[in-house]
């Protein structure tokens, strides 16, 4: 990782070799822009999410290809690296990609139950915020870090207030913004404080600065650490900044609630592991101590707090909580030193929980999108009796709530498992143990919709129940998370080696 | 001559009184103009630390620069989502915003 200095021009085809799949998301979401700008009010706007749709697999197909450009060719770089591009941002690009291309599909059903919507600016939005992910996940620079933060953040607050007229949507959006903006400003006023000490906003020389004035300026770094730290634990639903979530899953469309639930976490993930691994690496020792408490107090809150839920989706929310917890023991065992190997093993733990939460969270958003239209609420009620009405959906939701829950052959357990094993490499006990425990208080609150489901009567012995019926789009998106799932579970070693094969900072 | 620290304690004390209002006012504009003075807050920081700094460097300016823009895109989307929460509610005070809890 060299730096030039001087100026130097960059061309197209520089922008393009390093940021492709970017690119091609950018002047897709314009195009769809221009596009219903210039088209007249009667023509259809149906076409947006399908050419949405398309952006993204071609996307997914150039980062795929991106991975063979860092094996040939090392790792890329654009203007100093202010932009990296390496097998850790591909991985996590991946995941974004993924998780976009399952939220669109799971919005074509979101638009025709709901013709009010928005639909081209539904699916631009939903292309820039992802843009604003992969740029997070690249970012090697704190002012592109923040910009890609800010693009996904402004887009998920506008995505949420997108239903129209409804007062939970825009009541989500408003407490999402307010506690969203104010998280940006700690960022900003800790990535100041990070600036002045080192006079550098690139992560890797401010974090060699770092380690050369950690014993006189240390007060200030640590503000700025932790300044930085309560902005990003806001960003990724930590927990004493985690009330936004719940309420703000609630008021948003069962499509952008998966987005959120997982695009945004993941960049947020993406852009704290990047940030401490190259800021803080030698002064992690110290340090991860209070990512610790965080990831203990938000692995207890998150799973106590959901007992008490009755609608579907704050439970949901809280467990999406939980799972921010458990994602960041990785990253805390790093406390017990940086080497190569350690960092290898917490990116591939991370990664594999992350993949395995992808394919759960968007199947059971899926299920539960056809549930609650079918019963007019959001209660766990609504569930009551689903095995009668569709086997299909009953077994799929179970195993997507089973797999959050860690039961084995599932992808949660084996996600659960080795993050498990990792704290207990590292000597992080405790934090073992308590993963352990509230994984098990978690296996109550599931099972309270499982009981739903199974035992639950809707209606008097001999009479017909209603069959419960599934859109196609729904329907893939149930069975691919659920291939993805069971998959995750009962093959982990094949993508365990794919990770064990990555160039990840090249 | 202004000494750095001036400027630094102007920072935080404007961080400070963003907060504060941020956390405590009743109407969401008064709000979103406080998290707008936390955000100024920053960008004071990152100003005097590009001019006075250890390490003084153009970097803290640009960024202030890139700073400013979003928070002004931030701030008009933020009035965008109180119109529209305004339409729905006929109330932009922050203490009527309790339709969904716990």
């Amino acid at each position: 990782m060299n730096l030039t200095t001087g100026f130097t021009t960059i061309t197209f085809s520089d922008v393009w070799h390093v940021m492709a799949p970017e690119l091609i998301m950018i002047l897709a979401g314009f195009a769809i822009l221009l596009f219903d700008l210039f088209v007249s009010k009667g023509t259809s706007r149906r076409l947006s999410p399908w050419l949405g749709v398309v952006t993204v697999i071609v996307a997914i197909v150039l980062v795929i290809r991106n991975f063979g450009v860092v094996a040939a060719e090392g790792p890329g770089q654009l203007s100093n690296m202010l932009y990296v591009l390496d097998d850790y941002g591909n991985v996590f690009k991946l995941i974004f990609l993924f998780g976009t291309l399952f939220t669109l599909i799971m919005s074509i059903d979101f638009f025709k139950k709901n013709p009010l919507v928005a639909v081209p600016e539904y699916t631009y939005l939903l292309l820039f915020g992802t843009v604003g992910a992969m740029t997070m996940a690249s970012a090697f620079d704190l002012i592109t870090l923040f910009v890609g933060l800010e693009i996904l953040s402004i887009s998920s607050y506008i995505l949420v207030a997108m239903r129209k007229g409804n007062s939970k949507a825009t009541e989500g959006a408003m407490k999402y913004l307010v506690i969203g903006s104010i998280a940006s400003a700690f960022v900003l006023y800790g990535m100041s404080f990070i600036y002045g000490i080192t006079g550098q906003t690139n992560i890797a020389l401010g974090g060699q600065m770092i380690a050369q004035m950690w014993m006189e300026m240390q007060p200030v770094l640590l503000l700025g650490f932790l300044l930085m730290l309560v902005g990003f634990g806001v960003k990724i639903s930590l927990v004493p900044f985690h009330q936004w979530a719940p309420d703000t899953y609630e008021g948003a469309a069962n499509p952008i609630t998966s987005f959120l639930a997982v695009v945004s976490k993941a960049a947020g993930f993406a852009l704290i592991i990047r940030t401490f691994i190259w800021g803080f690496a030698r002064e992690f020792g110290e340090l991860y101590i209070y990512l610790a408490i965080f990831a203990a107090l938000t692995m207890i809150v998150g799973n106590v707090a959901a007992l008490a839920q009755k609608n579907i989706k704050r439970l949901l929310a809280y467990s999406s909580v939980a799972q921010a917890g458990y994602l960041l023991i990785p990253l805390v065992t790093l406390g017990k030193g940086t080497n190569e190997h350690n960092i290898w093993l917490a990116l591939g733990e991370t990664v594999f929980y992350l993949a395995g939460y992808l394919f759960m969270t968007m199947g059971a958003f899926a299920v539960l999108t056809a549930v609650t239209r079918e019963a007019g609420n959001e209660t766990i009620d609504a569930f009551r009796g689903l095995y009668k009405r569709s086997p299909f959906q009953a077994v799929a939701m179970s195993v997507f709530l089973l797999s959050m829950a860690g039961m084995p052959i599932t992808a949660g357990f084996f996600g659960k498992f080795y993050i498990f094993l990792g704290a207990i490499n590292t000597g992080l006990y405790w934090l073992a143990a308590l993963l352990f425990v509230t994984s098990a208080i978690a296996f109550y609150y599931y099972f309270g919709v499982l009981k739903a489901i199974f035992a639950g009567e809707t209606s008097e012995e001999g009479t017909a129940v209603p069959k419960l019926g599934l859109p196609w789009s729904l329907n893939l998106i149930v069975w691919i998370g659920l291939i993805g799932t069971v998959g995750l579970g009962v093959f982990p070693n094949l993508f365990l080696d794919v990770l064990n094969g990555l160039h990840w900072f090249g | 001559m202004l000494s750095v620290e001036q400027f630094l304690t102007l920072a935080a004390i404007l961080f400070c009184i963003g907060l504060y209002g941020a956390l405590t006012k009743r109407n969401i504009i008064i709000v979103l103009v406080s998290i707008e003075l936390m955000l100024n807050a920053a960008n004071i920081n990152l100003l005097t630390f590009a001019r006075f700094g250890l390490v003084p460097a153009i970097n803290g300016q640009v960024f202030t620069l890139f700073a400013m823009t979003i928070a002004a895109a931030e701030l008009a989307v933020g009035l965008a989502i109180l119109i529209a929460l305004y339409r729905n509610r006929n109330t932009s005070d922050v203490r009527d915003q309790d339709l969904m809890k716990w």
